[in-house]
């Protein structure tokens, strides 16, 4: 999307705003942030952490060499590099959400190493580069000024922690706790929730039961409370250690759903009948002279499609309802790549709205981006019969996409269709046929390429939107 | 002004963050609670107690 302006959720930091111009990403700072982009750029370890990709592509500009209409009075600029599709907490898996976790952390301590510290400690402060964190938030670092504990560790207990902790010993999915909450959960909710025995799981003692007491009985200022610890000997050293023992901590949660599907995903993982191997065919066809730059697989499942279209060297966001299904993918990924897949977690019946201030703040899935390929592969009956979405509207909805479309309709007899149906009444889905689903795909789509598989229950289409 | 942090770190949180660095961190909550009792006794200290926000701007 080529959008220009101020990025609407980057406003909490007054020292640094990201804009858009000209398709690029800027961020402007103020004299002291310029001055924390100085002290940064003399230290070893960011550098390093660019090298090694672990924080977003960054450079200097020259204040001349911003487009035409850039926004604002800057001391100095930054450009970044551009992330190929945004994502939020509420969106990755377990073991997305640990690894974002002990970056952060790994990031800190090297930063404490060299004298700097960071302003904060949001999980929305990372993204994804395919199936690689990255940290973006480059205004969040400043040289450390004074001593007293870090003063993100709250954040990162709420938006970090606090949700590890809830899958990790409770086995309840947090995503839906960070979409109701973008500053995460309070220490007193969770106290609530890890109430009794519960409180002396592993890490909940300390960062959820103190933290709660700590905040109900704590109640002065906290600059000047931050200022006195300092002063009574609490410098980097002990907020080295308390980086140390979080992610020790974090690097040894473990959610057993999330163990239990990663072995499930490595016994049942097969791409062996005809159908398979027909669709592929397919899908290679229709996709090879596309070259898409940005596809969706909206249903991935064990995201082998995904893997077929990273292929062909452009980003794919593999989205699924199923968290564990898509934390297999993730570590599947993690253990063999390829580098160019975000997996993601999402119902599509129910996807991920805009939040935040002016709603405007964190952005609706299908605003963030205009995909050249959308995959919908098995997806249409779970839509129609599983979640009732009228057929008309499920051919508009992938119209409304505006892209090249993949899909695959799954005939009524189809023993995974006729399984949705026995638990509907009779006569309720009469107008799930494939003749009534081509007349409306038709209507939106010129269809470019039509074939039944072998099995004679599916039949795959490529649709490209009318204009 | 110099902002120095945007974020509300919340007292409470200063107090768990501490308390989150071990046994070291405990001693300096320990500590730091302890001159503000010897404060309640002694005026010097209270004195370099009060300067101490002062100090920090």
């Amino acid at each position: 999307m080529n959008e220009s302006g101020v990025e609407p959720g980057s406003f909490r930091d007054p020292a640094a705003q990201v804009f858009y111009s000209g398709g690029r990403v800027f961020r402007g700072l103020d004299d002291t942030a310029s001055a924390d982009w100085t002290a940064l750029s003399a230290t070893s370890f960011f550098p390093a952490l660019l090298a090694e990709g672990k924080a977003v592509g960054t450079r200097s500009i020259e204040l001349t060499d911003l487009p035409d209409g850039s926004p604002g009075t800057f001391a100095a600029v930054l450009e970044h590099d551009r992330i190929p599709f945004v994502s939020y907490p509420y969106e990755w898996s377990f073991e997305m959400l640990r690894d974002a976790a002990l970056l952060h952390l790994e990031i800190l301590a090297a930063a404490l190493g060299e004298d700097v510290t960071m302003k904060d400690g949001y999980a929305f402060n990372v993204q994804w580069v395919g199936r690689r964190p990255v940290f973006i938030d480059i205004g969040s670092f400043e040289p450390l000024r004074s001593g007293g504990p870090w003063i993100g560790y709250r954040q990162f207990c709420q938006t970090f922690l606090y949700p590890l902790l809830l899958e990790a010993h409770l086995g309840i999915p947090f995503q839906r706790y960070l979409l109701g909450h973008l500053d995460g959960l309070e220490p007193t909710e969770m106290r609530r929730i890890f109430s009794g025995r519960k409180r002396f799981k592993k890490g909940v003692f300390r960062h959820v039961f103190l933290h709660s007491v700590a905040e109900s009985r704590v109640t002065e200022g906290a600059t000047a409370l931050k200022d006195e610890m300092g002063k009574a000997g609490f410098g980097k050293e002990l907020t080295l250690a308390t980086v140390k023992k979080l992610h020790a901590l974090i690097a040894k949660l473990r959610s057993q759903r999330s163990e239990s599907g990663w072995k499930r995903y490595r016994e049942t993982c097969s791409y062996s009948d005809a159908d398979r191997a027909a669709k592929d065919a397919f899908i290679r066809a229709a996709v090879e002279d596309l070259n898409p730059a940005l596809s969706w697989d909206l249903g991935c499942n064990d995201g082998a499609y995904a893997r077929m279209i990273a292929g062909y060297g452009g980003s794919v966001v593999a989205v699924d309802s199923d968290d564990v299904t898509v934390d297999a993918l993730y570590r599947s990924l993690r253990a063999d790549g390829p580098d160019n897949i975000l997996p993601l977690v999402m119902n599509l019946v129910d996807p991920s709205p805009a939040r935040g201030w002016r709603n405007e703040e964190r952005r609706a899935f299908t605003g963030r981006a205009r995909p050249d390929l959308v995959l919908a592969l098995a997806l249409v009956h779970h839509l129609a019969i599983a979640a009732n979405v009228p057929l008309a509207q499920v051919v508009s909805w992938f119209r409304s996409l505006d892209a090249t479309l993949i899909v695959e309709f799954v005939e009524r007899h189809d023993p995974m269709a006729a399984r949705l149906l026995g638990n509907k009444p009779t006569g309720m889905f009469d107008d799930y046929r494939i003749d009534a689903f081509e007349q409306l795909l038709g209507e939106q789509f010129s269809i470019t390429g039509r074939e039944q598989l072998p099995g004679g229950s599916r039949t795959m289409y490529v649709a490209v939107p009318r204009s | 002004m110099r902002v120095v942090a945007y974020l509300d770190g919340n007292s409470g949180s200063m107090i768990a963050g501490a308390i989150a660095a071990g046994f070291a961190g405990i001693a300096v909550v320990t500590k730091m609670y302890w001159r503000r009792f010897l404060g309640l006794f002694s005026s010097k200290v209270r004195d370099q107690g009060e300067a101490a926000p002062e100090d920090a701007a």
